[in-house]
């Protein structure tokens, strides 16, 4: 009889036991299984609305490493007065404003690192961290990896690899996070930023390439534009950006940019483990003038001081 | 009976909690490979892309990007293969008319990557699928050059 008891006792035991490890297995599963719906998500400033956003279509909009590379190619000289200065983060209070100028100081970055300005560099990383603290992002960048890339003096691609990726981590992070508004601010101000320093710098220099780039910035504008038309009721500060861009798209209103295909493509070539093609039967005549440029610069001084002071 | 119940479900939670980690797309090492393959020619870089097949469950991954007139651009690419066997990348133009693969249809052979001497400012597509392979986990980056 007792040792029957014992049995019964065992074996309630063994099933409680089980219940037990059952319920801890099932739980860790739903842990694994549900942790994007678990991950709380920080409120939109301008309005309630989850905004997702067309992501893809949003990084079409060329990076504005492209601008600040053809800027040192061309000649020009480094000059640290285009760019923002880091003491003004503190004047960012609102989500709008640390996105916007996250961007900035991203742009900078790139222009202050193809430049090799090591202390610049350090600079605007510092008011990424910042901004990105703010914003609640800085988990999508990886700043050890950032600092052991600064100390790497004789590679200066790899901190442009490792700024760049992590910035398309925090891009990538808020879209899951459906913060598709704040990517848009930050790309927004980023491609503000490499306007304005094409365009301060054309304003001293006036080279053809330059020119040519800054007028090439219509396509780029055209998709920002798109984006933000199909957004812009999402929240007030979509709306307040896509109307602050309206005087940038009047400026730009009389620059034609026309390609014509003056032949059949060229066949492709085999170099080695490279396939090459040259699209050598294209021409593209631009139609812009010292006052369309005039024009750019205004309303891009305009916006930038808005969005930096 | 009740034993065998639960000993499969702790293998049902076991396999799930597994195949979650293992589904993940890791792409350090393959974005390394195509930033290396960018400074033979001096490209600088631009932007990477994560190539991910989801297991096979997914045909095609696309990107659009601007490129722009009187640069070079170098793309990049690399999956788990060490000649990028399986990784095949078309390049649209603006029309989404392909201009240029890195599969050989002829040789049946697979190039790590594709250069565009660009001359028409525009939104081009990126399109990269898999074929014939089990790598469906890639990258691929651009890099740039003036003409």
């Amino acid at each position: 009889m007792l040792t029957l008891n014992i049995l019964k006792l065992f074996t309630s035991f063994m099933i409680f036991s089980m219940k037990k490890i059952l319920v801890s297995f099932s739980l860790i599963f739903l842990l694994f299984s549900c942790k994007e719906e678990v991950k709380e998500k920080p409120k939109t400033e301008g309005g309630n609305v989850v905004v997702k956003i067309d992501f893809k279509a949003l990084e079409a909009v060329p990076n504005p490493i492209e601008i600040a590379s053809l800027m040192k190619d061309i000649g020009i000289a480094y000059d640290q007065n285009y760019i923002n200065h880091v003491d003004n983060i503190s004047k960012y209070d609102t989500d709008f404003k640390k996105a916007l100028n996250l961007g900035i100081y991203s742009t900078d970055l790139g222009y202050a690192n193809i430049y090799d300005q090591s202390q610049e560099s350090i600079n605007c990383i510092t008011a990424i961290r910042e901004l990105s603290s703010g914003l609640k992002i800085e988990s999508y960048f990886d700043f050890d990896n950032v600092k052991k890339a600064i100390d790497q003096k004789d590679n200066p691609q790899e901190l442009l690899k490792v700024t760049l990726t992590n910035l398309q981590k925090i891009n990538e992070g808020l879209d899951e996070e459906d913060r598709g508004d704040v990517t848009l601010f930050i790309i927004t101000g980023g491609w503000i930023e490499a306007l304005h320093l094409s365009c301060t710098a054309a304003k001293a220099k006036g080279k053809k390439e330059l020119l040519e780039k800054i007028a090439d910035q219509k396509i780029a504008l055209k998709q920002l534009i798109d984006i933000l038309d199909k957004n812009k009721d999402k929240n007030t500060h979509l709306a307040q950006l896509r109307k602050d861009l309206d005087e940038i798209v009047a400026a730009y209103a009389t620059v034609n940019i026309e390609s014509i295909e003056k032949a059949k493509p060229a066949p492709t070539k085999q170099e080695g483990d490279i396939v090459v093609i040259d699209q050598k039967e294209i021409e593209t005549k631009v139609s812009f003038t010292p006052e369309d440029l005039n024009k750019i610069i205004v309303a891009v001084d305009k916006m930038r001081a808005k969005i930096i002071g | 009976m009740k034993k065998i119940g639960y000993i499969f479900a702790m293998i049902v939670a076991l396999f799930a909690v597994t195949n979650n980690i293992v589904a993940q797309c890791d792409i350090t090492s393959y974005t390394s490979k195509c930033v290396e393959k960018l400074k033979p020619q001096s490209y600088r870089f631009v932007k990477s892309y994560k190539v991910d097949f989801q297991k096979g469950k997914v045909n095609d991954v696309e990107y659009s990007y601007v490129f722009s007139r009187g640069s070079i651009y170098l793309i990049t690419l690399s999956n788990g293969d060490a000649k990028t066997q399986g990784l095949r990348f078309t390049l649209l133009d603006t029309e989404k008319r392909s201009l240029v693969s890195s599969y050989n249809e002829e040789n049946k052979t697979f190039s790590s990557a594709v250069q565009l001497k660009c001359q028409r400012t525009g939104v081009y597509y990126l399109r990269y699928s898999h074929d014939k392979t089990s790598n469906y986990c890639g990258a691929s980056v651009i890099g740039m050059k003036r003409q």
